[in-house]
């Protein structure tokens, strides 16, 4: 007997990043083993625009090992780069949004000596 | 300038299933497109059809734009794209396509045309049964479709942003509980949104853990800057040889930190046994905190049975339920995962109050017999092998690797001749 129709909508999330999120899911679906570790190594490695749009897609659909996975691998990808560096990597300005925060240069001297 | 013509018909007669793009570009790639489209062809009327419909041909000037003329074949989508079906468990019988159905499908076929549908629309998907994988693999049988957000154009025109640098992506942002402190303070630096995101945000300050290479720089007024951004809710402190923190830099931190349950100090010199005592005795009398639970010293000098005894008071503890410890070069100051209350013990052989280690399992018999501290029993660095009953051979940095270990290091290649 099939029921009725269900629509789910997800304004937020593309229609590439859904089918990756529910091959994750499929795989991951009966549990983790050194096959499925292999398959986590290999889902991580794309650019950074799919990468991001994961994380956003893992967070607003609450999965935790897939948020856990794609934020790990954003992560590492900020670890040990100078702030330059990152501004370059992510394409971010310096001014961005208006602040009355100390210049950034000055901040936390002591860690960069 | 020659215009050089593609030789493709703007409606191919027959599209095959792997090739369903649309010559007609938008180059756009967005709304104005399909605004576009929608003028051409009247409301909610497939752009691409199977059958060819000739009579439809623009003499507009993108029509006689080649479609692709560097041959990157491009995708192309506006606005919404229906999805019937799930991804990965569909099979789809093209044989029974229909005029003005769309079936999407896996990205593996490639280019898809550009077109959009509306939900409530008077055209109907064909449907179907499929099976839905769930985490718990509950199967069911019943109609589904996916609306999703449009794909964003992918071809050059669009891609190159004219702004040298913007804000953070959220994600980003989303990412940085992932970071550790030195990186947090790097990241800070970027730019003035992020500085005010990790200033503020105190979930990312819950969990302060020093080592490598702030350890050496870090001091007291430092140390309570950083644990003031957790806002009261710091939860653990981990300060990994640390030697400019002192007793009272600790009692700082501890009085604006009432949550504070798990205190890791190992090898913070300045340190004092009496100044901890002293310290978690009116931070665990205290009624508004819960008391540390977990203490790791990392084998404080000049610890006596009296302050082990104060500790197990002061932090509770009933019995200690015994979890076989295992030593390695690189854990003997990460704080474990085993979560005992405190890492020193009586050492089964000297009776000091040191770090106890236990055999690796099978590797020597009768296993409680080997369970000793590292001075009583050296061990091997790598993989905690007990080596005074084996073959060992201490290397330059003054560590010991039993044989097994030893074979598996890289060898230098032996010079020839």
């Amino acid at each position: 007997m099939i029921a009725d129709e269900i629509v789910l909508s997800f304004p937020n999330i593309t229609r590439v990043t859904m089918s990756k999120v529910l091959e994750y899911c499929n795989i991951h679906g009966a549990g983790a083993d050194d096959e499925t570790r292999a398959f986590d190594e290999q889902f991580v490695d794309v650019d950074q625009k799919t990468l991001f749009d994961l994380v956003l897609a893992a967070h607003d659909l609450k999965i935790k090992m897939l948020y856990d996975i794609v934020g790990e691998r954003t992560g590492d990808m900020m670890k040990g780069k100078t702030p330059e560096e990152i501004r370059i990597i992510f394409n971010i300005g310096e001014n961005s949004c208006v602040d009355d925060h100390p210049l950034q240069k000055e901040l936390n001297p002591w860690a960069f000596e | 300038m020659a215009l050089n013509f593609s030789q493709r018909p703007i409606f191919p007669a027959h599209t095959s299933e792997d090739n369903m793009v649309s010559p007609m570009r938008i180059v756009n790639g967005e709304k104005g497109g399909h605004d576009e489209l929608r003028d051409r062809f009247g409301p909610r009327r497939e752009v691409v059809d199977r059958g060819g419909s000739p009579d439809s041909v623009s003499k507009d000037i993108i029509d006689l734009l080649p479609s692709d003329p560097f041959g990157m074949d491009i995708d192309i989508s506006t606005t919404f794209t229906a999805i019937t079906g799930w991804f990965g468990d569909m099979e789809l019988d093209y044989g029974d396509y229909m005029r003005n159905t769309f079936v999407n499908h896996k990205e593996d076929y490639g280019l898809f045309a550009g077109f959009s549908f509306f939900w409530n629309s008077a055209l109907k998907f064909q449907s179907f049964p499929t099976n839905l994988m769930f985490h718990d693999q509950h199967n069911m049988d019943f109609n589904c479709v996916l609306v999703t957000k449009s794909e964003e154009s992918v071809n050059d025109f669009a891609t190159c942003p004219d702004v040298i640098g913007g804000d953070p992506h959220e994600a980003f942002v989303l990412a940085l509980s992932y970071l550790g402190t030195k990186d947090l303070l790097a990241v800070e630096r970027v730019c003035k949104s992020l500085c005010s995101t990790i200033h503020n945000d105190s979930l990312l300050w819950r969990n302060l853990y020093i080592d490598q290479p702030l350890n050496e720089r870090i001091t007291d007024d430092v140390l309570v800057q950083l644990t003031n951004r957790a806002e009261g809710n710091l939860q653990c402190l981990s300060l990994i040889k640390c030697p400019k923190i002192t007793d009272d830099g600790l009692r700082r931190v501890l009085e604006t930190n009432p949550k504070l349950t798990k205190l890791y100090i190992p090898g913070c010199t300045r340190l004092s046994i009496e100044g901890i005592l002293n310290n978690l005795k009116a931070f665990n009398s205290n009624t508004e905190t819960a008391g540390i639970k977990h203490i790791k010293t990392g084998g404080f000098y000049g610890i006596t049975l009296d302050h082990y005894e104060l500790l197990n008071n002061l932090l509770g503890i009933q019995k200690n339920n015994y979890i076989p410890h295992y030593y390695h070069r690189a854990n003997s100051y990460q704080p474990c995962d085993d979560d005992r209350a405190i890492d020193v013990e009586i050492c089964p052989r000297c009776q000091n109050l040191r770090l106890v280690y236990d055999c690796p399992t099978g590797s020597c018999q009768p296993k409680d017999h080997c369970r000793a501290c590292i001075i009583c029993i050296p061990r091997c660095a790598e993989c905690g092998r007990c080596v005074h009953n084996s073959e060992y051979e201490e290397t330059f940095s003054l560590e010991y690797l039993c044989s097994e270990c030893l074979k598996q290091l890289p060898r230098c290649q032996e010079p020839h001749g």
